[in-house]
């Protein structure tokens, strides 16, 4: 499908558009970390994905396919007037990570948000990102209750993360906290050796008919 | 411009009374190339008879507004905003931006970065 663009001349008062995407359990603070950052309350958009239904018995009732709508939250930061970066919370529940692919595609990179009490439900969004190729940090949130009760060595070791994947503490509710997250994932991107990036593996399961 | 309150097919109960894809004319998929981020806007050319979602839209591109925003303000699902403004950029009704192209296993320009970082440094 040829480019939009390809056959207009693209009007120089449109900004360029950048893609973050912060990742990480349910409930683990995403939409507050994007709320924290965003100059605007964030918003929601409603993404509806066909994918192949894998059992059999959903083929007979669905003709092969099922329909799931997912919610996006996502914020905005302009840089000056020439683009504005957009930070998408990745819904978190396992049964909708089929639409993780098509949301990485295009992104500058990933914020892995932990919690330390529920340190196990980051183990396979790490996974998934050690695999994809997509740079990554982990950023430790801090809660009410369990401020850092693991150091970052600690959580690096339990995350088992590759040396370059950088780990810092934050409190996502917290704006310059929330900040100083973007810009250390943004810095890593500077100074990442991208030679050493994975390919992305190949995945069992290719989504079809994504309208993400 | 929010249509919720007032538009005989939305009840602010039970949400949209029609399906989504009648909005759509029954069409499942945009002839044109929309992403979360690509930007559109308006370029004044006048168009008569328009429905009431495409003009919804057309309104909000007013001003330069993300596909993802356009979906979200407009409260349509976000297949439905790619059919539809893929319906207005075929009439020359907006003019349209891809995202910024970034690729796998590829550092961004190294411009690009610093001014990120720069904004950044400014929240």
């Amino acid at each position: 499908m040829p480019s939009t663009n390809s056959e207009l001349p693209v009007p120089s008062r449109l900004p360029g558009g950048l893609k973050l995407l912060i990742a990480g359990g349910f409930g683990v603070g995403k939409t507050t970390m994007v709320g924290a950052v965003s100059e605007i309350a964030p918003l929601t958009t409603e993404a509806t994905i066909t994918e192949a239904s894998r059992g059999v018995d959903d083929i007979a009732l669905t003709g092969g396919k099922t329909t799931t709508t997912v919610a996006l939250d996502f914020g905005r930061i302009s840089i000056a007037d020439e683009y504005v970066l957009f930070l998408f919370g990745m819904p978190g529940q396992e049964r909708f990570w089929f639409m993780w692919d098509q949301l990485c595609i295009g992104a500058l990179g990933v914020i892995v948000l932990v919690d330390t009490r529920r340190i196990e439900d980051s183990f396979d969004a790490v996974d998934y990102f050690e695999r994809s190729g997509i740079p990554f940090l982990v950023a430790v949130n801090e809660f009410e209750g369990a401020p850092f009760a693991y150091t970052g060595a600690e959580v690096r070791e339990a995350l088992q993360l590759r040396a370059e994947v950088p780990v810092v503490m934050c409190d996502a509710r917290s704006r310059t906290s929330a900040v100083n997250t973007l810009i250390a994932l943004v810095r890593h991107l500077q100074t990442l050796d991208y030679s050493t990036v994975r390919p992305a593996a190949p995945r069992p399961a290719v989504p079809e008919g994504s309208f993400i | 411009m929010n249509r919720g309150e007032t538009d005989a097919f939305v009840d602010s109960a039970a949400g949209r009374l029609i399906r989504p894809y009648a909005v759509a004319g029954g069409r499942t998929a945009p002839q044109a190339d929309f992403h979360l981020v690509t930007h559109v806007v308006a370029t004044g050319r006048p168009l008569d008879g328009l429905g009431p979602d495409h003009d919804d839209i057309l309104s909000l591109c007013r001003r330069p507004i993300s596909v993802a925003e356009v979906s979200a303000l407009s409260g349509l699902p976000l297949a439905v905003t790619k059919i539809l403004l893929s319906d207005l950029l075929g009439w020359r009704a907006i003019d349209t931006r891809a995202p910024v192209p970034v690729f796998e296993r590829a550092r961004p320009g190294a411009d690009l970065l610093e001014k990120v970082l720069d904004a950044l440094y400014k929240l």
